[in-house]
């Protein structure tokens, strides 16, 4: 169910059933399920890839709908590098950088550790978005990456 | 631009290195774990489209790569001559592991087998595949102390 904006009234308006559906039943479905794609895996996934590509172009590349305001975007995993050297995750959005900085994080450990982000974009404008995890290495280097989640959320 | 290979089995370092080797600049790396509609699940990056004698070469360096799979129970042994580090192999094929120097043919069954290590002297124990292209990049290390 789709939001809609809803209209301001005033004393004596009338409020027939089709505007309290719509302004009032239907928002508040829409508020209940609002647009959201996830994805959680178990891998393996690995790379050597210098330049930046793709986790899965398939399932950690994630779409909603949105109505427009902001998107919640969370990534939740297991990584470890097989040898020394480092790995720097990002998210696009519609094939442009999620953040500004460029990228969401770093790892270099060759221990297995659960590493995460979050972050709020704002505003995105009404329409079909993409999101795609995506990595690379420094060279010579294999980064992995476990179990997990990712997932976006419109949350206004 | 991705280039899909049918893979199953990947020793991910060592088929870059192969790989690297005949395509140089070609490719920025490579990667696996996911799959394309046909279920492929090795990736070439390209950095342009390739032609077809890279894809061919490719394809041969693909389809030549052997893995083998090491792993040890434990990265320190007592050096009493005693204390046993398991080095776990598995592969498809023969495998003789260069062990501190020394050749140690390994026996597998069904794909998997066992070397055990010791040592009475204190020393780390570097071990790898013998001629190791394009099958595993993996160097084990074990401290006798």
């Amino acid at each position: 169910m789709a939001w809609t904006t809803p209209t301001t009234r005033s004393t004596n308006d009338l409020i027939t059933a089709s505007i309290w559906n719509t302004d009032l039943v239907n928002n508040l479905l829409a508020l209940k399920a609002p647009p959201t794609a996830s994805y959680t895996f178990t891998g393996p996934y690995s790379t050597t890839s210098t330049s930046e590509v793709d986790v899965d172009t398939t399932n950690l590349s994630l779409t909603i709908t949105t109505t427009g305001g902001d998107v919640l975007v969370c990534w939740l995993g297991t990584v470890h590098m097989s040898t020394s050297g480092n790995c720097t995750l990002n998210v696009t959005m519609d094939g442009a950088n999620l953040l500004s900085i460029g990228n969401v994080g770093q790892f270099t450990q060759t221990n297995l550790m659960t590493v995460g982000f979050t972050a709020l974009k704002t505003p995105v404008a009404a329409g079909a978005h993409t999101f795609k995890l995506r990595w690379k290495v420094s060279a010579g280097q294999q980064a992995n990456m476990g179990s997990g989640m990712f997932w976006v959320r419109e949350v206004s | 631009m991705d280039v899909w290979y049918d893979c199953q089995q990947v020793e991910t370092l060592a088929l870059d290195a192969a790989l690297r080797a005949v395509l140089g600049e070609a490719m920025t790396g490579i990667s696996v774990g996911a799959q394309d509609a046909e279920g492929r699940c090795l990736r070439v990056h390209y950095v342009d489209l390739p032609n077809p004698e890279q894809e061919a070469a490719a394809q041969a360096v693909v389809a030549a790569h052997d893995p083998v799979f090491l792993s040890v129970d434990k990265t320190t042994i007592q050096a009493d001559g005693v204390d046993e580090a398991t080095i776990t192999v598995r592969a498809a094929s023969p495998v003789t592991l260069d062990v501190g120097g020394v050749a140690v043919a390994v026996e597998l069954a069904d794909g998997v087998g066992e070397v055990g290590i010791t040592s009475a002297d204190p020393q780390t124990i570097f071990i790898r595949v013998q001629d190791a292209d394009n099958r595993c990049a993996q160097v084990l290390e074990v401290r006798a102390v």
